[in-house]
C-alpha cells in the first residue's frame, strides 16, 4: 500500500509540474498583460511615462521569455513564496486565505444540506420504487439536475429581489454582506449573512442534492436485486434493517468515493454563480484575476485547484482500498 | 479440438423449421432501437431534439426580415441565406443599398419583384423600425418591451425581438454541442483505441496525457484558450470545447479495446489476416462503440451548457452571433425584464434535460446488465 502511494505522489508531482508549466505558458501567450490592462482602465487624461513602463515591466517580471518566468516562479514556490499579486499589492498565499472563507462558507453548507437531503430521499426513493411518489420524485430529480445553475440563479433573483420586492421575503441580489455589517450586533450579523448566502447556497446545493439523490437510487436498485438481500429476506429481517444495514452499508463504497472526487469543488467555488451574486470567493477571484491578467494570482489557484484534484483522486482511490476489501494495490 | 462435425448443415435443408427459426436474429443497433423506443420519454426527447435541428435549418425562414425568395431584376435571390453567412447574400443587394430594409426596397428599385417572406417578420440582430412592414409599428425599446402579439417573446432594451433572437440562437447551440462532441469524440476515440489496443509504453504515455488534461479545471483552460484567440468566433469556441472534452470518451475507450483485444473474435480476424486498421477500427470499434455513445450524448449537453454560460460570462462568441447565453447576459442586467431570462432558459433547460433523457435512455438500450430475459 506505501509503495502504492508514494508513486503516485511521485506521479502526482510530475504531473503537477507539467501542469503549472504548461498552464503558465498559456496564460503569457494571452494577448495583454497586466500593465496593457490597467493602462486601459486608466483615466485617458493622464499619461505614463515610458521609464515608468519600463520600470514596471522589469518589477513585474515581463521582459524575461515565459519559461523563465516560469523557472523563476518554480524557484520562488520551492521556498514557499507565491509571490506578490499584481493588482491587490499582496501576497498571493494573503489574496487565496482572504477569499477562501467566503468560498467554504457556500460549498461547506451545501455539501452538509445535500447529504442531509439526499440520503433520505434515495432511501425513500428506494422504498417506494414503481409507485407514483418515487416516480415523481424521480422526476423532478431529473430535471433538477438538469437545470443550469445560472438560469435558476437568475430565476431565484427576479422571484426574491424583483417580484417579492418590498415584502419579507425579499432577499439581497448582491454580496455576502449588507451596508453597515460591522456596526451590527451578533444576532444582526448572522441574519444579514444568512439572508445573503440564502439564495447561492441554494443554487449550489440542488444540482448535488439531485445528483447525489439519483446516484443513491440507481445503486441501491442494484444491490436490492443481490442473492445477500433475498437471503435476508427469506429469514424474515425486516424491511427497513434490510434497507439500511444490508443494503445502504454496500451503496457506501461509490458513496466515499463521491467525497474524495468533491475535494477541489469544495475550493474552488464556482466562477458563474460567485460572479452573479457577487460573491466575494474563489471563483470571483480567479475570473477577476484572468481579466486583470494577475500571473501571479492565477498561479496560485491553478496550483492549488491541481494539488486538490490530484489529492481528491489518491483519497478516493485510498479509500476505495479501505471501505471494500476486495480492493489492493499490492 | 474439432467443432467441423458439430455444424449444423444450412437451414434450407430443413423445411419442417418454423418461421421464428428461420429469422435471423436482430443486428445490434436494431435490437438497441427497439429497445430504446420502448422509453416514452427518451423518444420524446429525441422527438424535441430533432425539432430544434429543424428550428435551426430553417431558422431564416422562421424568423428574418430578408426574402426567403426573391425575384428581383429578372433574377431569383435567396436573401436570407445570409442569416446562415453574411457571403451567402448577393451582393447586388448590397450595392444597391438595400440597407436590410427589404419590403419598401425590392418595390421601389423593381416593381415587378416578387418575394416569399419568412413567417415572422423580426430581426435576430437589429430593431424592426416603423412602416418597414405593412402595420408593423417600431419594436418597442428600453424595459416597454413585454410580450406581445409582434414580439411573441418580447423585445431587448435595444428594440432586437427575442423570438428571432432565439430561433436563430438554436443554430449556435445545436451546433456547438455536435460539432465540438465530434471533435471530441475523435480525439477520444482515436487515442483511447490506440492506448488500449497498443498497451505498454504507448498506454502508459497516452493515459498520462489523459490525466494531464483532466487534471486542468475545464473552465481554466478553456478561457485561458479562448484569450489566446485574437478574434474568437463560435468556430473556435466549438474547437476549445471538442479540445477539452474528449478525456471520458478516451478512457471508455481504452478500457472497450483493452476488453476486446484479446476476445475470439479478434484472434479469429487476425489468424485470417486482417491488418491492425481493419482489426482496430473494423472489428472492435464497431463492438465498443456503444458505450462511447453514452458519454458523448452527456457531453453534448454540457457543451451546450459550456457554451451558454460563456456568452453569459462575456466570453462567448461575438456580439452579431445571436445565442442564448447572451440574451441571458442581458436579462442579469435587466431583472425587471423577466422574458429575457426566462425564454432563453427554458429553451438551455430543455435543450440540455432532452440530450441528458436521451443519453439515459441510450445507456439502458445498450447495457447488456440491463436486458431483462425475453426482452
Amino acid at each position: 500500500m506505501s509503495s502504492y502511494i508514494i508513486r503516485r505522489i511521485l506521479l502526482g508531482l510530475l504531473t503537477l509540474l507539467l501542469i503549472t508549466f504548461f498552464v503558465y505558458g498559456l496564460l503569457r501567450l494571452m494577448p495583454g498583460d497586466p500593465l496593457l490592462v490597467r493602462l486601459e482602465m486608466m483615466d485617458p487624461g493622464k499619461h505614463m511615462l515610458p521609464e515608468d513602463i519600463t520600470r514596471m515591466r522589469e518589477m513585474y517580471g515581463l521582459n524575461d521569455p515565459w519559461y523563465i518566468s516560469y523557472f523563476k516562479w518554480l524557484g520562488k514556490l520551492l521556498h514557499g513564496d507565491l509571490g506578490e499579486s499584481f493588482t491587490q499589492h499582496a501576497a498571493v498565499a494573503h489574496v487565496i486565505r482572504e477569499r477562501i472563507g467566503a468560498t467554504l462558507l457556500l460549498t461547506l453548507s451545501s455539501l452538509i444540506i445535500s447529504y442531509l437531503l439526499a440520503i433520505p430521499l434515495g432511501l425513500y426513493a428506494t422504498a417506494r420504487n414503481g409507485r407514483w411518489d418515487e416516480r415523481t420524485i424521480s422526476v423532478l430529480l431529473y430535471m433538477l439536475y438538469s437545470l443550469p445553475s445560472f438560469v435558476a440563479a437568475l430565476a431565484l433573483q427576479v422571484l426574491f429581489a424583483v417580484q417579492l420586492h418590498g415584502t419579507a421575503f425579499e432577499l439581497p441580489l448582491f454580496g455576502m454582506t449588507g451596508d453597515h455589517f460591522n456596526q451590527m450586533s451578533f444576532g444582526g450579523k448572522f441574519l444579514d449573512l444568512f439572508k445573503h448566502a440564502v439564495l447561492p447556497v441554494a443554487c449550489f446545493t440542488y444540482g448535488t442534492l439531485a445528483y447525489y439523490s439519483r446516484f443513491i437510487l440507481a445503486n441501491m436498485q442494484e444491490v436490492i436485486r443481490q442473492d445477500y438481500i433475498r437471503t435476508a429476506r427469506a429469514k424474515g429481517v425486516g424491511y427497513w434493517r434490510i434497507l439500511f444495514h444490508h443494503a445502504f452499508r454496500n451503496t457506501m463504497i461509490p458513496l466515499v468515493t463521491l467525497i474524495g472526487l468533491e475535494l477541489p469543488a469544495l475550493l474552488s467555488g464556482s466562477i458563474i454563480l460567485e460572479q452573479i451574486f457577487g460573491w466575494p470567493g474563489m471563483g470571483k477571484l480567479f475570473f477577476e484575476s484572468i481579466r486583470m491578467r494577475d500571473y501571479p494570482t492565477l498561479m496560485g489557484l491553478i496550483l492549488m485547484f491541481s494539488v486538490l484534484t490530484l489529492v481528491g483522486q489518491l483519497l478516493a482511490d485510498i479509500c476505495y482500498a479501505f471501505v471494500d476489501p476486495r480492493v489492493s494495490y499490492e | 479440438m474439432s467443432i467441423g462435425p458439430n455444424i449444423t448443415p444450412p437451414l434450407a435443408d430443413a423445411p419442417a423449421a418454423d418461421p421464428q427459426q428461420l429469422e435471423t436474429s436482430r443486428g445490434f443497433w436494431a435490437e438497441t432501437w427497439l429497445r430504446f423506443r420502448r422509453r416514452k420519454l427518451a423518444m420524446v426527447a429525441l422527438a424535441y431534439v430533432l425539432f430544434m435541428a429543424c428550428v435551426a435549418l430553417f431558422s431564416p425562414a422562421i424568423a428574418g426580415t430578408k426574402p426567403i425568395i426573391c425575384k428581383y431584376k429578372g433574377h431569383i435571390y435567396f436573401p436570407a441565406l445570409g442569416y446562415f453567412h453574411r457571403s451567402w447574400e448577393n451582393p447586388i443587394f448590397v450595392t444597391d443599398h438595400f440597407r436590410n430594409v427589404y419590403p419598401a426596397k425590392l418595390k421601389e428599385s423593381d416593381p415587378e419583384s416578387w418575394a416569399l417572406w419568412p413567417l415572422v417578420y423580426q430581426d435576430p440582430q437589429r430593431r424592426v423600425r416603423a412602416d418597414e412592414w405593412p402595420d408593423h409599428p417600431a419594436n418597442p425599446t428600453r424595459d416597454k418591451g413585454h410580450p406581445n402579439s409582434l414580439n411573441l417573446f418580447g423585445t431587448t432594451r435595444a428594440g432586437v425581438d427575442v423570438f428571432a433572437e432565439m430561433v436563430h440562437g438554436t443554430r449556435t447551440a445545436m451546433l456547438v454541442g455536435f460539432v465540438s462532441m465530434g471533435i471530441a469524440g475523435a480525439i477520444g476515440i482515436t487515442l483511447g483505441a490506440f492506448a488500449g489496443y497498443l498497451g505498454g509504453w504507448a498506454d502508459m504515455l497516452l493515459s498520462r496525457l489523459i490525466e494531464f488534461v483532466m487534471c486542468i479545471p475545464p473552465l481554466v483552460l478553456i478561457l485561458a484558450l479562448i484569450a489566446v484567440l485574437p478574434h474568437p468566433t463560435i468556430w473556435h469556441l466549438m474547437a476549445v470545447l471538442g479540445l477539452t472534452s474528449w478525456t471520458g470518451i478516451a478512457r471508455l475507450m481504452r478500457g472497450e479495446f483493452i476488453r476486446l483485444r484479446e476476445a475470439d473474435f479478434v484472434t479469429a480476424a487476425r489468424a485470417v489476416g486482417v491488418g491492425w486498421f481493419g482489426i482496430m477500427f473494423r472489428h472492435i470499434f464497431r463492438n465498443g462503440l456503444a458505450p462511447v455513445l453514452v458519454p458523448i450524448t452527456f457531453g453534448i449537453a454540457s457543451a451546450i451548457l459550456i457554451e451558454s454560460a460563456l456568452s453569459f460570462l462575456g466570453f462567448g462568441a461575438p456580439p452579431p452571433n445571436p445565442s442564448w447565453g447572451a440574451l441571458l447576459e442581458a436579462g442579469r442586467d435587466n431583472l425587471q425584464m423577466w422574458w429575457l431570462i426566462a425564454f432563453p432558459g427554458l429553451a438551455i433547460f430543455f435543450t440540455v434535460l432532452a440530450y441528458n433523457l436521451i443519453g439515459e435512455g441510450l445507456q439502458e438500450a445498450t447495457d447488456p446488465r440491463l436486458r431483462q430475459p425475453g426482452n
